[in-house]
């Protein structure tokens, strides 16, 4: 009879658990500028993607990874954007202090090859630890869209924030498992 | 008298689990990356050599034939599909796609033809369904545990997917992916976009794995030179190294005649049984009269026939055995004729049709197998070597898929027009001539053809 109060028990943690890691994941309040979510459906995938007011640029959200946030250090960022649209990725590692203003630590720039036929882009960019401000900064000569600017912030974790989350969601497995 | 007879079984039974552990503790252990050197292991006993070896984390790393680690993972797969024997059921047609597959971290074990699974493991297995071919194995390392671990057999013409359980623990595979995992040990190792997960997969019929390539991050190889060193030796040498060559295919080598022709190519014959031939453009081709025989052996006895040639073949130049892998088989009434392409570091060496014609030979190995024998053959026997010249260092490749992608889009008309697909594209040794350097750039497979943009 124990054993059962603390299979149940146990169970009920789990979804619990299940239940708050589908909530934080599902947040993709994105915080940065100049861009819109817009949902796609295909067939029975759906993609969420950001795209700039303008419609010029589109970035492809993975539906099954949970932007803004990503255990990854390197990302292939790929999306969409009119043919002949020239691009330049900004990757700032950036921190709020205590009177919300945006520090850069560290940057790093990618010159995307211009547009082709395909209508799409894709760069192979590192992620800094913490916060990343993506910067696309984009240029279409005939069209006279000269600089207009996509902001949007990609958190990464690390191994440290990984077993911390773990820890906050599944306290009762954490205590039934053995440490290997 | 009984007590001390007791004492005395329990003490050697004590000191007997003492030297079991500890030598389980000493061998048994994978903690290090240094997985033990594996020496001796015939051809056979490995199995069918794949195309490529990946490691898949969402993002891609290939793992080429020189790391050690390539034969311990071959060897761990496939004696752990062996091993399982009595077991091994293999559930048909599973509902999984590609894409699925490629969100999952696990090892792809990529082929260039598809084959049956004893065929892959080189051995007969029982009881299990022969009907399935693959030419793609995906072992799923995120969903494994102790003791079982979920392989999938891919057939990338049908789609077909199967799915087969293996009771096995695959410690090196789940190594393997926990390793590449940190950064730190592939922080210069060039990513790669598996592109059924990516934007651009509806230009491609199935997955292929497509290297992040960028000005910002270039894929950097090893210059490669080609030639003829054969033709460069004095006659004497040449001869020798000849004849050390041919050796394999004589009864008795120092019977066999020699007959020098006057365009340079050499013939060595034994009584009209067998007859080899040098081409001096830096070929060598066989035949064997060999007596009539119905075909009795099954499709894997002809697969080790051919593999066992090659491996005693001494003709067939030792950094070719390294880095071939087959390419095409197929029945021509009796005759079963095996095509073998070559790798070198990873990447595929492309001979171009100038260079084909050139040489006369349509693969860098060709076997003809008939009445239970390899009969006839053809190779190359070209030296193909890093180039030693100090700007050979540093070559790259910048151009990223996209723009070969955009390319082909733009230049094929039809492609745009009626929504067709590539088969194929990759960075590979191109060989265009048989004396100089190579360089790598992208081939592209669409439809029957190979472009070179």
């Amino acid at each position: 009879m124990k054993r059962m109060n603390k299979t149940f028990l146990l169970l009920a943690f789990i979804c619990i658990g299940l239940y708050a890691q589908a909530i934080y994941a599902n947040d993709t309040v994105v915080s940065g500028s100049n861009m819109k979510l817009v949902e796609e459906t295909n067939g029975d995938k759906k993609t969420v993607n950001l795209t700039s007011e303008d419609s010029y640029i589109r970035i492809t959200l993975d539906a099954n990874k949970y932007y803004p946030t990503t255990f990854e250090t390197q990302l292939n960022l790929e999306g969409g954007a009119k043919e002949g649209t020239n691009i330049v990725i900004k990757v700032n590692s950036i921190s709020t202090d205590k009177e919300d203003t945006v520090l850069i630590l560290d940057t790093k720039e990618y010159k995307v090859v211009p547009i082709g036929s395909t209508k799409s882009f894709n760069q192979l960019i590192e992620l800094f630890d913490g916060k990343n401000e993506i910067n696309l900064t984009y240029t279409h000569v005939k069209d006279k869209k000269i600089n207009g600017t996509m902001t949007f912030v990609i958190e990464k974790f690390t191994e440290k924030d990984k077993s911390k989350m773990l820890e906050l969601s599944k306290p009762e497995i954490n205590a039934l498992t053995p440490l290997k | 008298m009984k007590a001390s007879v007791v004492k005395i079984i329990g003490l050697i039974a004590l000191s007997l689990l003492c030297i079991i552990q500890i030598s389980m503790l000493w061998l048994g252990d994978m903690s290090s990356p240094n997985f033990l050197e594996i020496k001796n292991i015939s051809r056979d006993e490995v199995g069918m050599r794949p195309k490529g070896i990946w490691a898949n984390l969402g993002l891609a790393y290939k793992i080429s034939e020189n790391n050690r680690e390539y034969h311990y993972l071959m060897h761990e797969l496939f004696s752990g599909i062996r091993n399982e024997k009595a077991s091994l059921k293999i559930e048909k047609n599973v509902d999984m796609t590609y894409e699925m597959l490629m969100r999952m971290q696990g090892i792809v074990y990529e082929y260039a033809v598809a084959l049956t699974l004893e065929e892959l493991v080189g051995n007969p297995l029982e009881k299990y369904d022969k009907s399935i071919i693959t030419d793609c194995l995906f072992v799923d390392i995120s969903t494994s545990s102790e003791n079982k671990v979920n392989v999938y057999l891919i057939n990338s013409a049908t789609n077909e997917i199967s799915k087969m359980v293996l009771h096995q623990t695959l410690e090196g595979h789940k190594k393997m992916i926990a390793t590449l995992s940190e950064q730190a040990a592939v922080s210069d190792w060039t990513v790669y976009q598996p592109s059924s997960t990516s934007d651009r997969k509806q230009y491609l019929t199935n997955n292929v794995f497509l290297p992040l390539i960028s000005k910002a991050s270039p894929l950097y190889y090893e210059q490669l030179t080609i030639s003829n060193n054969l033709e460069k030796m004095e006659e004497k040498e040449k001869l020798e190294q000849l004849e050390e060559y041919v050796t394999s295919f004589f009864t008795n080598p120092l019977l066999k005649q020699i007959d020098k022709k006057e365009d340079g190519t050499i013939l060595f014959s034994e009584n009209l049984r067998a007859i080899v031939k040098y081409n001096p453009i830096g070929t060598m081709e066989f035949n064997i009269l060999a007596p009539n025989e119905p075909n009795k052996l099954t499709k894997l006895e002809r697969l080790q026939k051919v593999e066992s040639f090659i491996n005693d073949c001494s003709g067939i130049p030792e950094y070719l055995k390294k880095g071939i892998y087959l390419a095409q088989a197929w029945q021509e009434g009796e005759d079963y004729i095996y095509r073998f392409n070559y790798k070198y570091n990873g990447f595929n060496l492309q001979f171009r049709e100038e260079a084909r014609k050139e040489l006369e030979i349509n693969s860098v190995i060709e076997l003809t197998l008939r009445s239970n024998q390899v009969i006839k053959g053809k190779w190359i026997l070209l030296d193909i070597q890093p180039s030693e010249r100090a700007e050979a260092k540093g070559s790259s490749v910048t151009r990223g898929y996209g723009e070969i992608i955009d390319l082909m889009y733009t230049l094929g008309g039809q492609m745009k027009e009626n929504n067709m697909q590539l088969t194929n594209l990759e960075c590979n040794y191109i060989v265009n001539q048989l004396e100089g350097n190579l360089k790598m750039d992208w081939v592209v497979t669409y439809g029957n053809g190979r472009y070179y943009p």
